[in-house]
């Protein structure tokens, strides 16, 4: 039984890997310039398996020196990433990691341009655009169409998205304030149409002119 | 604590988890190739007896194995194994994760237009490593590694085994014995994620002493691999001065949560707690100096 274990538990790790590849939610946990890479990590554990089979004299010396409590170990996050639905960061894990503290971003400042249609900026641009300008009322006036989660913090609100440079261990949460209506809860995915308008508080603020509750985008993060 | 929270630190546990598999089978394969095909003979042969340039040989020992602080241990196990000085292999283990192609180029690309903070990376991980190598030096024999250098191979089983036997059976026992470990080092960073908030570390950042400090607190905390470190060391370049940077990007690869709970397999805890404590110091101490510089 050991000795199946042995081949079986790099086998289903593999196939976990390749599995959440497959149903497009190995992106909520890593960056998706790694994705190949994860997956080819994968696809090596299912080979390495199989390949043990071959060898079963090599897989019995294993077996000697293989602690229960390793195999154990490796198999929590097989279990668990089998079982528990995978989901992308969510709007708490923003607010705990300083969402609207003005943090630093990975978002380097773009150079602003009117000549570009401000409705076919990015959620990555405006966060960009906001984060960067220090003349945020040039852009007051401005169309933007955006799709973000939202988060909740006290009175403010704001549609939010996490940058992921290498996993979701180094997400960080960027924001684009929002004039929320009531229907836009905590953690619900959105796509906003509005303008760029200039808040109570003196900050730019998005003010919706149509909102729709949307599923998680196929890449949640920037 | 929130539901959502709960899930998200399995999330970042997975991510941690499923971002070190390719370096973590990265070492294996590296391992595998060393135990088979370099003998013991061929590495000491070319391993200085002077201490000095034996550890400076040992930090330089990634740019022909480019392994992060995830994959080099396995290697350095291998090394102490193929009969190679316990200081060497320290010197190895601090140093390769930053001493390669791999990561300097990473940090280039994170830091175009600073270059300094490559070479200065580079430098100073090479100095600290080959210190602590040598630190290591001067310790009573059997103190260090937890297995004799001269421990024979579990596949001494009195009968020869095919190359391809032998890899299979070094790289099952490596996945087993690393991927063990790392779910407890990754499961540990997740929770100290989701506990501990970002803003009590980044409120220690009031005065340059422990600016340094709390990045250096931030990299052992979050313990990314140092393949990717840079990235998201840029992500604070905006609010830390460049000497408390380099703290991060100096000893983060070094040492971290999770390279200290993997380092156990190898190491005594006594070693362990020196190494960390001398690297540590040192980073700091040559990051304070920076400031004189930068």
């Amino acid at each position: 039984m050991k000795r199946l274990s042995l081949l079986l538990i790099p086998i289903l790790l593999g196939a976990l890997v390749l599995f959440r590849l497959q149903q497009g939610t190995l992106i909520y946990y890593v960056a998706s310039r790694y994705l190949w890479l994860v997956g080819g990590g994968g696809a090596f554990l299912c080979l390495l398996g199989a390949c043990g089979t071959l060898f079963p004299h090599a897989v019995s010396h294993v077996k000697q020196v293989v602690k229960p409590w390793q195999m154990a170990s490796v198999l929590v996050p097989i279990v668990l990433g089998f079982l528990v639905p995978p989901t992308p960061l969510s709007a708490s894990t923003a607010l705990q990691r300083g969402l609207g503290q003005n943090l630093p971003t990975y978002l380097t400042p773009a150079p602003f341009s009117f000549a570009v249609d401000s409705a076919q900026r990015t959620f990555g641009d405006w966060a960009r655009i906001l984060n960067s300008s220090a003349e945020q009322s040039s852009f007051i006036g401005q169309a933007a169409t955006v799709s973000g989660f939202v988060s909740l913090d006290g009175d403010a609100a704001y549609l939010t998205r996490f940058q992921v440079s290498c996993c979701a261990a180094d997400g960080r949460p960027v924001g684009i304030r929002l004039n929320r209506t009531t229907a836009m809860q905590h953690n619900t995915w959105w796509q906003v149409t509005g303008t760029m308008q200039l808040s109570p508080e003196g900050d730019v603020w998005l003010v919706p002119e149509t909102a729709e509750p949307i599923d998680i985008p196929i890449n949640p993060y920037l | 604590m929130p539901t959502e929270l709960l899930q998200d630190s399995l999330t970042i546990f997975l991510g941690i988890f499923f971002e070190a598999i390719p370096f973590i089978l990265l070492g294996v394969v590296v391992s595998s190739v060393i135990q088979q095909f370099v003998t013991q003979e061929t590495l000491l042969k070319y391993t200085p007896k002077n201490v000095l340039l034996g550890c400076a040989y040992g930090s330089l020992i990634g740019f022909v194995f480019p392994v992060c602080e995830c994959g080099n241990i396995p290697v350095a196990r291998r090394l102490l194994k193929k009969g190679v000085s316990p200081h060497i292999a320290i010197s190895f283990l601090l140093g390769a994760p930053v001493l390669n192609p791999i990561v300097i180029v990473a940090t280039l690309a994170a830091f175009p237009y600073q270059i300094e903070v490559t070479i200065v990376r580079v430098v100073i991980s090479f100095i600290i490593a080959v210190l602590v190598g040598v630190l290591f030096s001067f310790a009573p024999k059997g103190s260090v590694s937890r297995f004799a250098a001269d421990e024979p191979e579990p596949e001494s089983c009195g009968h020869n085994h095919s190359a391809n036997e032998s890899m299979v059976q070094n790289a099952l026992t490596e996945f087993f014995e690393m991927g063990g470990i790392m779910v407890l080092g990754g499961a540990i960073a997740a929770l100290t994620q989701v506990f501990i908030p970002r803003e009590v570390i980044l409120e220690l950042a009031t005065n340059p002493s422990m600016a340094v400090l709390s990045l250096m607190l931030l990299a052992f905390v979050v313990s990314i691999c140092s393949n990717v470190d840079s990235f998201f060391a840029l992500a604070y370049a905006p609010l830390f001065p460049l000497p408390a940077l380099l703290g991060f990007l100096i000893w983060g690869p070094m040492m971290d949560i999770k390279a200290l709970v993997m380092l156990r397999t190898t190491f005594t805890v006594k070693a362990i707690i020196l190494m960390a404590l001398v690297s540590g110091l040192l980073t700091y101490i040559f990051a304070m100096a920076l400031y004189l510089f930068l």
